[in-house]
């Protein structure tokens, strides 16, 4: 484990394999939440919360779950720490738990936390499982923050709840229905398609040598 | 033989994931331990300075809430009435009440009486109408427009109160408003939890 | 124009058919602008220049937005094919002349590049670009696209304040809403609908010149009688045999009213009968437009808003399970199998 693992662990996190732009994972609380930027944050700060706590104490007892009824195990974890940061953020952030709704008990369906579990914690140690938990956590925060950021300032002119422009805006109250999540969304997929492609080509011409593949065992986390 | 491998094959599989839930349980018992009180009192003090900026009060110290229970033939859609005394005086009733027919869902509204049965304040306490459309009816200055200060009787004379635009929204208003007021003529005539 | 040249000079030697029609994209369009024209000056002489402005603007940021995605996509340019400047004519029909400005450019924007651009162009769109972009704009500014209840003349560049709008309604709304006292519609408001003396969008007041420009349309074959006729029928039906509470049973006017007023009669007309976005076999077509017909009443029934719009846009996406459906026996091809056994039995 060294310095160069998990700044790749990051780049995988928050670019190469972002967890909502490019798995396009946990797309159904994504798309109701991110109607303001408070409300994305709360949200990408729970689900890392989250997604840390769970892929630690599964890479920790990735020996003990038997094979047959991982999956059963991993909800066990999953829904636990789910119920552990509603009751924390219901106590100590009432505001941001009572925005949140019925969104916040969801997460335990969220699939980047059991395809994460899945795919990575059940496979490594611990101390990789953590900077996982933290790299896809902050893509996942990042891509909310980026779909959150468009939608609240265009669909209702603000940002944070601040009023950017005056009296005379109208805003764009599409962006802040359910078919504008869906667009914005996809424009930020095209875009980061995009980058990617740039990305590829350029490295592509500057050197011969083929991008190395991921040091951990990783697989791709299929139908979940 | 086979019997006996079964269930030991079973019990590898079953005992773990029973250690796991109860893992599980325990984290959760000690976090319910730690924020239950914190959110117990949260939700008092929500309801506290609810009532507080409702009947205007600057501290929400000697205030006392009783819990009124009123007649079965009550509207459903009267979630709960509650006597407001402070400094041991009554000066008022809470209401909270749903408005059916808004655009998107209900909307629950906090109705303030004074003892007399006049709109002291409104509060909207959950709504999900349309911003900048139907959520310009729930605001302070419609209230005040249309409804504070005055009785069942007067509001029933007054034009009625509806925006072009955001009529379902006004509509819920308005029957939210007057299942309050019905719940407090409810109130007056039972006798036991009535204020006369 | 270099196609063309190229028919003339070379021999072709093409498998059948050999017949061809000499109509083209560009033909079809300019034959439905001439067809929408007369409602453009209608609706300019009743809601002023206003209308003028607003449409010109949506038509020109229309085929702007439409050349700028060629320009970028490296793309051959389609904008003289017109169907860009038919998409905003369209637009503006479905839009009330006191729009701010700029709202119809995001709309046109709207209708162009992810309707109908980024699905590729002209011929792959699923839906509507015209109707889309409309309700994008429904979606986005409800209040703005809430047509004034009084007819208001406004000049060319003269800006809409709503003043206190609680009374007045919309024709539309007289119908959605029977009078308590059961009074039906008058006679006169009715003539008014079909004239187009009344308030609405730019383009749907006008009952008399949509049913001119869809009888052009059907004199030039541009368009055929299936998807307007069983549209309309459909309406009619269900407003004569089922009207909504307080309303007799087979009231004409009624029936007549609610054919009049609103975007139902552009709807029916302009938008539904769109090549690409309807079915291609007149079984189909005839499915189709009875199915624009169930939604827009429900819609109109059900939420007292006009319909025509969705019902037509949720029709369009079911275009494709309706083709597949109504698609005609080939020539020469085996009869289904069913048949076949019936055929044999006797021996």
């Amino acid at each position: 484990m060294n310095a160069k693992d998990i700044l790749l662990q990051f780049k995988n996190g928050l670019f190469d394999r972002n967890p909502l732009l490019v798995q396009v994972l946990g797309v159904c609380a994504s798309l109701a939440i991110t109607t303001t930027v408070s409300n994305s944050l709360y949200m990408g700060l729970a689900v890392t919360a989250v997604l840390v706590c769970s892929n630690l104490l599964i890479s920790l007892l990735r020996r003990f779950i038997p094979e047959q009824v991982r999956i059963a195990a991993y909800i066990v974890i999953i829904s636990g720490f789910v119920t552990i940061v509603e009751m924390v953020m219901n106590a100590y952030m009432p505001s941001a738990a009572a925005k949140l709704g019925i969104f916040l008990p969801l997460i335990v369906v969220n699939c980047i936390i059991l395809g994460r579990a899945e795919a990575f914690a059940s496979k490594n140690t611990p101390l990789p499982s953590i900077i996982d938990g933290f790299a896809m956590g902050a893509g996942f925060t990042i891509a909310l923050l980026l779909l959150g950021a468009i939608r609240e300032i265009l669909g209702s002119g603000s940002f944070f709840g601040i009023q950017l422009f005056g009296q005379s805006y109208t805003p764009i109250g599409i962006l802040t229905s359910p078919p504008g999540a869906f667009m914005t969304l996809g424009c930020l997929i095209a875009l980061i398609q995009y980058l990617k492609d740039r990305l590829q080509s350029k490295t592509k011409a500057s050197a011969d040598q083929t991008h190395k593949d991921v040091k951990n065992k990783e697989v791709e986390p299929n139908d979940l | 033989m086979n019997v006996k491998k079964n269930i030991a094959e079973t019990v590898k599989i079953v005992l773990p994931l029973f250690l796991i839930c109860t893992l599980m349980v325990f984290l959760i018992a000690i976090c319910n331990a730690v924020t239950s009180p914190v959110i117990e009192r949260n939700k008092q003090k929500t309801f506290d300075r609810s009532i507080a900026t409702l009947f205007s009060i600057a501290s929400t110290e000697k205030l006392k809430v009783e819990k009124l229970s009123f007649p079965s033939n009550a509207p459903a859609t009267l979630i709960s009435a509650h006597r407001i005394y402070n400094e041991d005086l009554p000066i008022g009733y809470l209401m909270e009440v749903d408005g059916i027919g808004a655009y998107s869902g209900k909307i629950r509204m906090l109705v303030a009486l004074d003892c007399s049965g006049r709109i002291i304040d409104l509060l909207c306490s959950e709504q999900s109408e349309t911003p900048g459309k139907g959520d310009r009816v729930l605001n302070a200055q419609f209230y005040s427009e249309h409804y504070i200060g005055k009785s069942s009787q007067e509001i029933s004379v007054s034009p009625y109160p509806a925006l072009s635009g955001s009529t379902k929204t006004s509509d819920a208003l308005y029957s939210a408003v007057n299942t309050a007021l019905e719940g407090y003529a409810l109130l007056s005539n039972d006798a036991t939890g009535g204020p006369s | 124009m270099n196609e063309e040249r190229k028919e003339n000079t070379l021999l072709q030697v093409s498998s059948a058919p050999h017949i061809r029609s000499h109509d083209s994209t560009q033909t079809v369009m300019l034959d439905v602008i001439i067809a929408l024209l007369p409602l453009l000056l209608w609706g300019c002489y009743i809601f002023g220049m206003r209308a003028l402005t607003v449409t010109l603007i949506t038509v020109f940021s229309s085929v702007i937005f439409e050349l700028l995605f060629n320009l970028i996509t490296k793309k051959t340019i389609t904008v003289l094919d017109l169907s860009a400047v038919v998409t905003g004519l369209l637009l503006s029909y479905n839009l009330p002349h006191t729009i701010p400005f700029w709202m119809p450019v995001l709309g046109a924007f709207f209708a162009i590049v992810p309707v109908k651009m980024l699905l590729g162009g002209l011929g792959k769109n699923l839906v509507n670009p015209a109707l889309a972009g409309r309700a994008c704009l429904l979606l986005s500014f409800s209040s703005a696209m809430t047509v004034p209840p009084v007819l208001t003349r406004l000049d060319l560049f003269e800006s809409y304040l709503p003043g206190d709008a609680l009374s007045g309604s919309t024709p539309l709304y007289t119908v959605l809403s029977p009078a308590e006292d059961g009074s039906s519609i008058s006679t006169e408001l009715l003539f008014d609908m079909f004239i187009g003396n009344e308030s609405g969008t730019i383009g749907e007041v006008s009952a008399l010149l949509i049913l001119l420009g869809f009888l052009y349309l059907l004199l030039r074959k541009v368009v055929s009688w299936h998807i307007p006729l069983s549209y309309l029928g459909t309406v009619a039906f269900i407003t004569l045999l089922f009207p909504a509470e307080g309303v007799e049973r087979f009231d004409v006017v009624y029936m007549l009213a609610h054919l009049f007023s609103g975007g139902l009669l552009l709807a029916a007309v302009f938008m539904a009968t769109d090549y690409v976005t309807s079915p291609i076999t007149p079984k189909g077509r005839i499915i189709f437009g009875i199915g624009c017909g169930l939604l827009t009443v429900i819609v109109r029934y059900c939420a007292g808003n006009e319909g025509a719009s969705y019902a037509v846009l949720t029709m369009n996406l079911l275009v494709y399970f309706i083709d597949k459906i109504t698609v005609p026996r080939p020539f020469g091809a085996a009869l289904p199998k069913l048949k076949i056994k019936k055929e044999s039995k006797p021996q």
